[in-house]
């Protein structure tokens, strides 16, 4: 048996790796940077990338000061008055001008010229000049000054259910990140496979192949086999961008975006990954076998979609728990949902990212979650012998039921 | 050998099968007939543990049939089905693993079969490219290919023209001679007849006739006399026995009371030393099975 359960795995594992679709389903999240990246090169190129040029209207110390200081990324000159300096604009030869007027600075630039100058920098620039100013005038040095601008020391720790103080920050936005991350895949995930077991088994089941198919097998072989050859083609797709993202770190070493990811990921905590990896492995399991049940009701291709719909909002349901919940955390039907099988899934991992739940409450929900497997697919097994070989008109929904009487 | 022993399935208040017995030998054929829903592909799915029995016992060799004695089965079903998008190969590749051939040796088979039963297109070729005639012929392969022990084949010539089907039994003629058992259920009587070593008729679930083909129609009698002759009606009428005479095509076909007659409608037909025809033969399975099923409903 375990040899025609590996056939079965193979020859879906076969078929759909060969198919574009396939392959387009995997690469769609990649084209759509790829295209953005594509747009902003092309807007990059056509528009003027020149150092933004400034001048400064009578003020020769803060020309200095600005220029020494390297405090602006912009081409620094003087003008010696206001009319000088709106002619100059006009004629293009400057982007903007900077002006000093009992106290106060004004910054006008040309139309093209607005883009070329932040408001925060020049802000944060002038601030600066007007602090050093201002140190210097009530005789402060450089290190009480320095001293001044210290912020605050804060850590923040967490206690953790053995009573131990660790992590901090870092750890928890990391941790929210992949947490949020990881939903958003393991919905994704589902509905691209989800879709795709049921399209195999209705397919078998309306073309009338599955006679065939069960004369040389049985029942247990094709349902086990279609749910492992998905699993494998879930495999395919996440260590295909495991190998894209390890190839990509290494060939763009140094690259700010790559050290930046590096740097969130080093400060995700290894049994939060562990716990998530675990989840993701047996929800998709839980759902394929959820949805081979369902698609072996149908009598053909035009109701799968009416027949996995609602297994795709099961899995939104603890995404949007995880949303709606995030201001209420602790509200007990939030709280509940975390351990509820199907639910879990989409919910648990961001309540653990969190700390709204404990690593033990995690377990839990993953023990369920694996109970709620083993038991759906002992059902599933029967269920899909019985209804694999018969055309009913009856609804899915009531034969769903009916099913679950006998 | 192949054994039903007393097999009964219901369907709610629908008895379809009802106390069925019935043997299939090695290097023998058994034909199924019968009306539709008179229970053959019931049967069939029983055979292949798709539907349970309410009753009953069947058994391969002896013994239940199990997974393995499945994989070594060659079911050919009544509504066909292949994988539309797959090619030939693909898919005939598979269908021959699940049954527990090397891919190797059923690749190098496959062309041997594809010419053998003048399959027209390539293996490369994707299903839904082909005719329906060669889409049956695939179907027939993904059936054939093993060489199975066991072969059953539900409506196997539905469809095909006089001269596929032709090349198809031959082909179950060359299986049973390398001693696979057989059994088939058509519509065509005369395919069954030719085919068939034995027969089992159905109605509404129950058997109504099982033997060899021979025995059963030779139990109807030769009752039946066809001839073609100048003699005139009413003197074939006057002779002792003679029930009923119809025009038939060229000739007309007596009805008598006993096969004894026939001697003297033979005397009377010879009497110029000349006659075209005369048959005194037993009906055939597509009068017996007007006259068992369709007449009687």
């Amino acid at each position: 048996m375990f040899n025609q359960i590996k056939l079965v795995a193979g020859q879906v594992y076969r078929i759909k790796i060969k198919t574009p679709g396939f392959w387009l389903t995997v690469l769609t999240p990649l084209l759509l940077p790829i295209v953005g990246l594509v747009i902003g090169f092309v807007i990059a190129k056509t528009n003027d990338e020149s150092t933004a040029r400034l001048a400064v209207v009578d003020n020769t110390a803060l020309v200095q000061t600005l220029k020494s200081g390297k405090l602006l990324d912009a081409k620094i000159s003087e003008v010696t008055n206001i009319e000088v300096a709106k002619k100059k604009v006009m004629a293009d030869k400057i982007d903007g001008y900077l002006a000093k007027t009992d106290g106060e600075y004004t910054l006008v630039t040309s139309t093209d010229g607005t883009t070329k100058f932040s408001e925060a920098t020049v802000k944060a620039a002038l601030s600066q000049i007007e602090m050093a100013d201002k140190a210097a005038h009530l005789k402060l040095s450089a290190e009480d000054l320095a001293s001044l601008q210290t912020p605050a020391a804060l850590t923040i720790k967490t206690l953790n259910d053995k009573g131990e103080s660790r992590g901090g920050d870092d750890k928890n936005a990391a941790n929210s990140i992949i947490s949020g991350g990881s939903t958003i895949i393991i919905v994704m995930l589902l509905m691209i496979y989800v879709s795709m077991i049921a399209q195999e088994i209705a397919n078998e089941k309306s073309n009338r192949i599955m006679e065939t198919l069960l004369a040389a097998t049985s029942a247990k072989v094709q349902y086990f086999g279609k749910i492992i050859g998905v699993s494998l083609l879930v495999l395919t797709h996440i260590l295909f961008y495991i190998i894209l993202g390890v190839g990509a770190s290494l060939a763009l070493k140094g690259n700010k975006m790559v050290k930046t990811v590096q740097d969130m990921l080093s400060g995700v905590d290894i049994n939060f990954l562990i716990f998530t990896m675990l989840m993701l492995v047996v929800a998709l399991l839980s759902y394929l076998v959820l949805t081979a049940i369902v698609a072996s009701l149908v009598n053909d291709q035009s109701q799968v979609q009416q027949a996995v719909a609602p297994i795709s909002y099961l899995a939104m349901i603890g995404y949007i728990a995880g949303i709606v919940g995030a201001s209420v955390p602790n509200n007990i039907v939030i709280k509940i949902l975390g351990y509820v099988p199907f639910v879990s899934p989409t919910l648990m991992p961001g309540r653990l990212a969190t700390e709204v739940a404990t690593m033990t409450d995690a377990y839990i929900a993953l023990a369920l979650q694996v109970i709620a497997l083993v038991v759906v697919a002992k059902f599933g097994e029967k269920v899909y012998a019985k209804n694999v070989l018969s055309y009913s008109d009856e609804k899915i929904f009531k034969q769903f039921v009916r099913n679950l009487k006998k | 050998m192949l054994e039903l022993q007393n097999i009964t399935k219901t369907f709610g208040d629908k008895t379809a099968v009802d106390s069925l017995d019935m043997t299939v030998k090695a290097g023998e054929i058994m034909g199924l007939i019968g009306q539709n829903g008179a229970g053959k592909t019931t049967t069939f799915r029983m055979i292949l543990d798709f539907i349970k029995a309410d009753s009953g016992e069947i058994t391969w060799n002896g013994a239940p049939i199990t997974q393995a004695v499945k994989q070594r089965i060659g079911f050919l079903p009544e509504e066909r089905g292949l994988y539309q998008k797959l090619t030939v190969e693909e898919q005939i590749l598979y269908f021959a693993e699940l049954h527990g051939m090397k891919r190797s040796d059923a690749r190098a088979d496959l062309a041997n079969w594809m010419t053998k039963l003048e399959v027209v297109g390539k293996v490369t070729d994707k299903v839904q490219a082909l005719s329906k005639g060669n889409a049956q012929k695939i179907q027939f392969i993904a059936t054939l290919i093993h060489q199975p022990d066991f072969l059953i084949l539900d409506e196997p010539f539905t469809g095909l023209d006089p001269v596929n089907t032709s090349l198809l039994m031959n082909e179950i003629h060359t299986l049973k001679e390398n001693g696979a058992a057989i059994i088939f259920s058509s519509h065509n009587m005369s395919g069954v007849e030719l085919l068939s070593d034995n027969l089992t008729m159905l109605k509404n679930g129950k058997v109504v006739l099982q033997g060899d083909v021979q025995g059963i129609r030779d139990s109807f009698g030769r009752t039946q006399i066809y001839v073609e002759s100048d003699v005139e009606t009413s003197e074939l009428l006057a002779i002792d026995g003679v029930k009923k005479i119809e025009k038939q095509g060229n000739g007309r076909m007596i009805y008598v009371t006993d096969e004894s007659v026939g001697r003297s409608i033979f005397s009377k037909v010879s009497e110029s030393g000349y006659t075209q025809a005369f048959v005194q033969a037993p009906p055939t399975l597509d009068e017996i099975f007007r006259k068992e099923v369709a007449e009687n409903v």
